[in-house]
């Protein structure tokens, strides 16, 4: 009886068993990456992301505090002026490490913000900003307007980047976190999920480098590179096509798997014998082609099936068109050639036919008359 | 003493033996045997066009019936499966009933007839053989037998000359197409024939297959070899089997416009029980099919479900209408113990009783023929047959 519950109770351990691993994946996933998302966390909580500039600044601050104030009361040598500008030099190594400081402060958000060419613009803005002060400290005046349009134009280029990047990448990252709950069903066994992440990843596709495959070509190699993308693109809707296919096939395998588990249990059997594995076995593969039967029949699996077809074909037509293309160089001829000749002949068979049918009336005419 | 479950695994290798036996005698059977002959009762090619050819078989027994049969099995899979061997033929079976029969065989398109079209079959190769043996016979009207998709061509043909058909004979013939309980009506239905034609071209026979082969997986891929092996001991029941398997895979490609007819008309549209079907410009009016009718179908088929077969007997206008079913599938149609038995018979009664007195001589056969001369297979297998020729 007991055996029976365990048995019985197969599935939830299944269940169970699948859990188990994908939590274990999950972890050994996120430790892969741990040490990176330290560091960008040590960047965002630090000042700096080095101790030794900071340090350097500090150093640099208790110099000008101590040996600079004394030099300002030097009488002799090279003067107290000379010795103050000596030590004040290191002010512009100071300058420059508190700029950069701050600029890779800002990495980790503009990394943050790929794709978003607002938020990225902010931060070059700032460092544009921060730039320009710089400059200002060091030179006493402000970066001239010649110089200060060319950053801006400089910044104006990378926005539009960033924009154009956007519209490839963006829809990417939108929809990777619903591809993790869709990995996460899937480990424990839900195929629905599987395709329904296959149809958000060709959404997705059509939406960024789908289009970058159907946009029309340019220059000499226009009609071949078109040709080439046209395939490509048929290529990746047949194989997204599939996912919603198997899906059918296998919950209706699961299904079965489960029908004939019950059924088995109900046999009454004392020992299993060769007559018993015989009964099994029939029980095994008519409860199958039941199931699919039944799953054949559905409009769903119909139209999955259809769909698959239909892009497995046009992927055909395109393979065939661009083997066609280069049967031309190699003078062989395509089937479309040869098919044309096919069209030609069948038209001559039916004049051939209707042609012999009238000699014979005339012959059985002057038979007759 | 006894180990547990030693009486049980003793059970068991009992039984992988007797299994491992009947693989060797199988394998044996197998490497004995090169190559399977079907359609082996003697015939001769009396007419030839294109890849259609036209048969005549050698009669067997004197004759009952004055009036020829012509048969025309489908364009799917061969007319080999009537003729499969010595004790399962229905043709023998017939020619030794008496009758006189021709039949068509359709061929193996290849990419030269990929615009064959339906109405080529019908209007051209159809009435040519029909023509031909109207003429050879010096008759009027002849009988006509339509197999599966054949029953169909035949249908509508006889709807369309009425006048040179005397009895009409279908089996386990299509007409309802939108009945769901087949599952190639279902499938058809969702399919984009045209894209599948301008694409393939012909429709690969290997396609065909694969959807037949779908509608029963797990029984046609595997429990038939399974039970196969189980029949090893009995060499010749292996050698049937062979038979078999070479009749089912021995699928001929679709001319891609007949086909594409076939499926929008028929599968999709349901023209012909609707009387939308046109065929050489002219409308199909089963209505015009007046002359008596035998309505054969297998009531366990799940290729055409009797749904799809049985309506013919009220949409035509004869009152001369015989149904008969058989409690077998498609294939035991023609290779069961019980069609063997019963089938022959039944048509062979039907048809005598029906042509007997009434044939009328039409004109004198003629002297000169514009037909290819027929080639002798006398005593020759099918495979040698087409070698020859």
């Amino acid at each position: 009886m007991e055996k029976q519950e365990q048995e019985k109770d197969f599935f939830s351990q299944w269940g169970e068993f699948q859990k188990r691993f994908y939590s274990q994946w999950a972890e050994s996933y996120n430790k892969m990456y741990q040490p990176w998302m330290d560091a960008m966390k040590f960047w965002q909580d630090q000042k700096t992301p080095f101790t030794a500039p900071a340090f350097f600044s500090k150093w640099s601050e208790m110099i000008q505090e101590t040996i600079g104030k004394a030099a300002k009361q030097a009488e002799g040598g090279l003067g107290a002026d000379v010795l103050s500008r000596i030590i004040g030099a290191s002010n512009v190594f100071v300058i420059f490490n508190e700029f950069w400081m701050e600029v890779l402060k800002d990495l980790p958000e503009l990394y943050r913000s790929k794709g978003d060419d607002v938020k990225s613009r902010e931060i070059f803005d700032n460092w544009a900003t921060r730039y320009e002060k710089v400059f200002e400290q060091l030179m006493g005046s402000p970066v001239s307007n010649t110089a200060h349009e060319m950053m801006t134009s400089w910044l104006n280029i990378v926005q539009m980047n960033q924009a154009a990047m956007g519209l490839m990448w963006n829809p990417w990252n939108q929809a990777m976190p619903q591809w993790q709950k869709q990995a996460e069903k899937f480990m424990k066994g839900d195929w629905t999920a599987f395709s329904e992440g296959s149809s958000l990843w060709k959404e997705v596709y059509d939406e960024t480098l789908g289009r970058v495959f159907r946009m029309p070509a340019l220059g000499l190699t226009k009609e071949q590179t078109e040709r080439l993308r046209k395939t490509y693109y048929a290529f990746v809707q047949y194989y997204s096509s599939l996912p919603n296919l198997y899906q059918f096939l296998h919950k209706t395998g699961m299904e079965a798997f489960k029908k004939v588990f019950d059924k088995v249990q109900n046999l009454k059997f004392d020992e299993m014998t060769p007559e018993t594995l015989r009964e099994i076995y029939k029980i095994w593969w008519t409860t199958n082609e039941d199931a699919f039967f039944e799953l054949f029949k559905s409009p769903d699996f119909n139209h999955a099936m259809a769909e698959a077809l239909n892009y497995g074909l046009r992927l055909k037509k395109r393979l065939d068109a661009f083997t066609a293309e280069w049967c031309k160089v190699l003078s062989i001829p395509s089937n479309t050639e040869f098919d044309e000749v096919a069209m030609s002949i069948q038209e001559l068979r039916r004049r051939i036919r209707m042609q012999q049918k009238a000699i014979e009336e005339l012959q059985q005419k002057l038979d007759n008359s | 003493m006894e180990f547990p479950f030693e009486k049980q695994s003793a059970l068991f290798l009992k039984e992988i033996e007797k299994y491992s036996s009947r693989l060797n005698q199988i394998t044996e059977t197998l490497l004995k045997t090169e190559d399977v002959d079907l359609a082996t009762s003697p015939k001769d090619l009396v007419f030839q066009q294109d890849t259609m050819k036209l048969y005549h078989f050698r009669p067997t027994k004197k004759k009952t019936c004055p009036v020829p049969l012509l048969i025309t099995y489908a364009l799917v899979n061969r007319e080999t499966m009537m003729d499969l061997e010595e004790g399962r033929s229905l043709i023998r079976n017939l020619l030794d009933k008496g009758l006189d029969i021709y039949m068509i065989v359709w061929g193996y398109p290849s990419r030269v007839d990929r615009y064959v079209t339906l109405d080529d079959y019908i209007d051209m190769y159809m009435d040519d053989c029909v023509e031909y043996i109207r003429k050879e016979k010096g008759l009027e009207k002849i009988n006509l037998m339509g197999v599966c998709q054949g029953g169909t061509f035949s249908t509508i043909y006889t709807a369309l000359y009425p006048e040179k058909i005397l009895n009409f004979i279908a089996m386990v013939t299509p007409i309802d197409f939108h009945t769901d309980d087949g599952l190639l009506n279902i499938w058809s239905r969702h399919m984009d024939v045209d894209l599948m034609v301008d694409t393939l071209g012909n429709i690969p026979g290997d396609f065909m297959n694969l959807g037949f082969l779908m509608l029963k997986p797990f029984q046609l891929m595997m429990d038939k070899y399974i039970g196969m092996v189980d029949g090893a001991k009995d060499a010749a029941r292996v050698k049937s089997f062979l038979k078999m398997e070479k009749w089912i895979f021995d699928s001929p490609d679709q001319a891609g416009e007949a086909f594409r007819k076939f499926v929008n008309e028929c599968f999709k549209k349901n023209s012909l029980i609707k009387g939308e079907l046109e065929i050489g410009g002219r409308k199909v009016d089963l209505k015009k099919i007046d002359m008596p009718l035998l309505n054969i179908y297998a009531e366990q088929d799940h290729l055409v479900p009797p749904s799809s077969s049985k309506p013919l007997g009220s949409l035509v206008s004869t009152k001369d209408v015989t149904t008969k079913s058989f409690p077998v599938g498609h294939i035991g149609m023609y290779v069961s113990s019980k069609s063997q038995k019963e089938l022959a018979p039944t048509i062979a009664e039907w048809v005598i009783e029906r042509s007997t007195g009434t044939e009328k001589p039409k004109v004198k056969p003629s002297g000169k023929s514009t037909h290819r001369k027929a080639t002798s297979t006398k005593g020759l297998s099918s495979s040698e047959a087409r070698k020859k020729e």
